[in-house]
């Protein structure tokens, strides 16, 4: 049995009947990421990892069966980890070890996760390449010389390169949905407020989710059940029942929506072939596939580009030189300090975006960016519940088409801001979206498609992406 | 946008730039602002604002114990007793 092609829920078992030691899985995968490590997904290996291995062989040996006991995971470096570094992939924060542990994290461990390692990202989740990185670019992980999309690139080619069976990513605007589809496995962005953001580093507050990566639907679902829920950490975390994820029904007849403004925006693009072929494949498997409208879901690009970073000038401005490890050495007032560390601590895409959230909200523009880009979300929001009305799912393409060149983008920020045309809405209104992998592109890299539901409906979509699962070969 | 906005904008950013850097950015934000102009052909009728949740359900405040400042205060680039140092701002 090879344990790096095994799925979370299959190790878990092995590992509980005693076929598997957690120190030999951890070893195993371990072993991948020194492997694969010219990929760069991973930029830490924690030193206590098959310590920990060891000591979860001894509890479950005393009886211990937690949902994900032995399964080892990546996260992001965005996630807080008790005495571990949290870089965010950037130089300001290179330094930082985590004084507590993440929410998120502290589920992992009590259900017997072992954590091996943390994943590379563009800097404070900006980007959607992991080119944006402190420490270098990832790679993508069925073409060396693509990009693994981001701004989780590290968690995704980690799962994909089999260095762990399910790893965490976060989502402000498709960080996890876009390399999920660049390297051809699943990738949840869950509800807003299903999972707890406390101890993940703030890019966008109301727009930030963790998101999960996995081979398998079954292994995405099991993880969301281990995550989701409210804590009292975080009040944006909602009091919403948990559904029972694992237990899925790949028999229930969905009804499939289609935005015919979708269908318009992926003309000439490379995914339009491949979408039109899922609305066939659908079809096929006697689903009911009718048109909806979300009428303003071209300018929801815009709109994201205004709230993100204007919350994101908010959140960053906590980085001053004074409580996170870096400070200039050679600032010698209070003004030096902030200007100097900031200067010298974030690369080009964090000012950036720090300079357009600024302009955004100064004065004179705040009406006509920030305002009116609330007021779009508005209309985003009823336009959604508006389709919800009509069907169960909305489906579209993930990414306009197979993993890009490294390095092959313009100098035009904007050009790789459009990356994120089809997955900023979800993010936008608050609903949940899996990438699934389907098709291929014109290089024969995979692509992925969304199944996106309604608000807290994360059991329908895994439902209908384990029919589409079951049905692909 | 002119140089002399795009200096304004980093001073509200607390951050400093060469000049060949900001000569960069002006290029970078009349493109940025182009993107977010899209924004004024939406046709809102009314000025509703949704957010992506519901922020009615909120918990009263408490009062709870919070990390000791000794374990916060160990990321400090200066720190002395339970404060953060910084240089003398007042005369």
């Amino acid at each position: 049995m090879e344990i790096t092609k095994l799925s979370a829920i299959e190790l878990r078992n092995e590992i509980l009947k005693r076929n598997l030691s957690c120190y030999e899985v951890a070893k195993a995968f371990i072993d991948n990421i020194k492997k694969y490590e010219s990929y760069n997904a991973v930029l830490e290996i924690f030193d206590d990892a098959l310590q920990n291995a060891k000591v979860m062989d001894k509890k479950i040996a005393e009886g211990f069966n937690g949902k994900l006991a032995g399964v080892p995971v990546i996260i992001k470096d965005n996630i807080l980890y008790q005495d571990k570094i949290c870089s965010c992939g950037s130089n300001f924060l290179k330094n930082y070890k985590a004084e507590y542990n993440s929410t998120v994290v502290k589920k992992l461990i009590d259900e017997g996760a072992i954590i091996l390692g943390r994943a590379n990202m563009d800097e404070f989740a900006m980007g959607s390449s992991t080119e944006n990185s402190a420490f270098g670019i990832t790679h993508n992980p069925i073409a060396f010389d693509r990009v693994p999309g981001g701004s989780s690139g590290g968690s995704a080619c980690a799962v994909a390169l089999d260095m762990c069976p399910i790893s965490l990513g976060t989502e402000t605007g498709g960080s996890v949905r876009q390399p999920a589809s660049y390297c051809g496995i699943y990738g949840l962005k869950p509800t807003y407020g299903r999972i707890s953001r406390y101890g993940v580093v703030a890019f966008a507050s109301s727009l930030d989710q963790v998101g999960i990566f996995s081979k398998t639907i079954e292994d995405n679902a099991l993880m969301l059940e281990v995550l989701a829920g409210y804590d009292e950490n975080d009040e944006t975390s909602a009091k919403v029942k948990v559904d029972d994820y694992t237990n899925l029904d790949d028999a229930i007849k969905t009804k499939i929506g289609v935005p015919v403004e979708i269908l318009n925006m992926t003309k000439g693009l490379e995914c339009e072939k491949n979408f039109a072929n899922f609305i066939e494949f659908l079809k096929k498997l006697n689903l009911e596939v009718v048109p909806v409208s979300i009428k303003n879901i071209e300018l929801a690009l815009a709109t994201y580009y205004i709230l993100a970073p204007a919350e994101a000038t908010s959140n960053l401005a906590r980085f001053d030189g004074v409580k996170y490890t870096s400070r200039s050495e050679t600032a010698k007032t209070l003004q030096e300090i902030y200007k100097q560390s900031r200067s010298q601590g974030f690369g080009k895409e964090v000012k950036r975006r720090i300079m357009l959230g600024n302009y955004v909200l100064s004065s004179g523009y705040y009406d006509a960016y920030y305002n009116k880009a609330k007021a779009v979300q508005g209309l985003l929001i009823e336009q959604c519940d508006e389709a919800f009305k009509k069907c169960d799912v909305l489906v579209m393409p993930t990414t306009l088409g197979e993993a890009y060149k490294i390095g092959s983008k313009p100098s035009d920020p904007v050009e790789t801001y459009k990356e994120d045309v089809f997955t900023v809405t979800a993010n936008i209104v608050g609903c949940p979206s899996l990438s699934i992998p389907f098709g291929k592109g014109k290089s024969g890299l995979p692509l992925g498609i969304q199944l996106f539901g309604k608000k807290f409906d994360e059991k329908t979509i895994y439902s209908l992406a384990k029919l589409i699962q079951n049905n692909m070969n | 946008m002119d140089l002399k906005e795009i200096q304004h904008l980093a001073e509200l950013s607390k951050l400093e730039f060469s000049k060949e850097e900001l000569e960069s950015f002006a290029l970078d934000f009349a493109s940025l602002v182009n993107l977010a102009d899209n924004i004024k052909n939406a046709d809102i009728k009314s000025k509703r604002v949704l957010n992506a949740l519901d922020l009615k359900d909120l918990r009263e405040d408490e009062v709870k114990e919070s990390l000791p400042s000794k374990i916060i205060l160990k990321n400090a680039p200066v720190a002395k007793k339970d404060s953060f140092v910084v240089p003398r701002v007042v005369e």
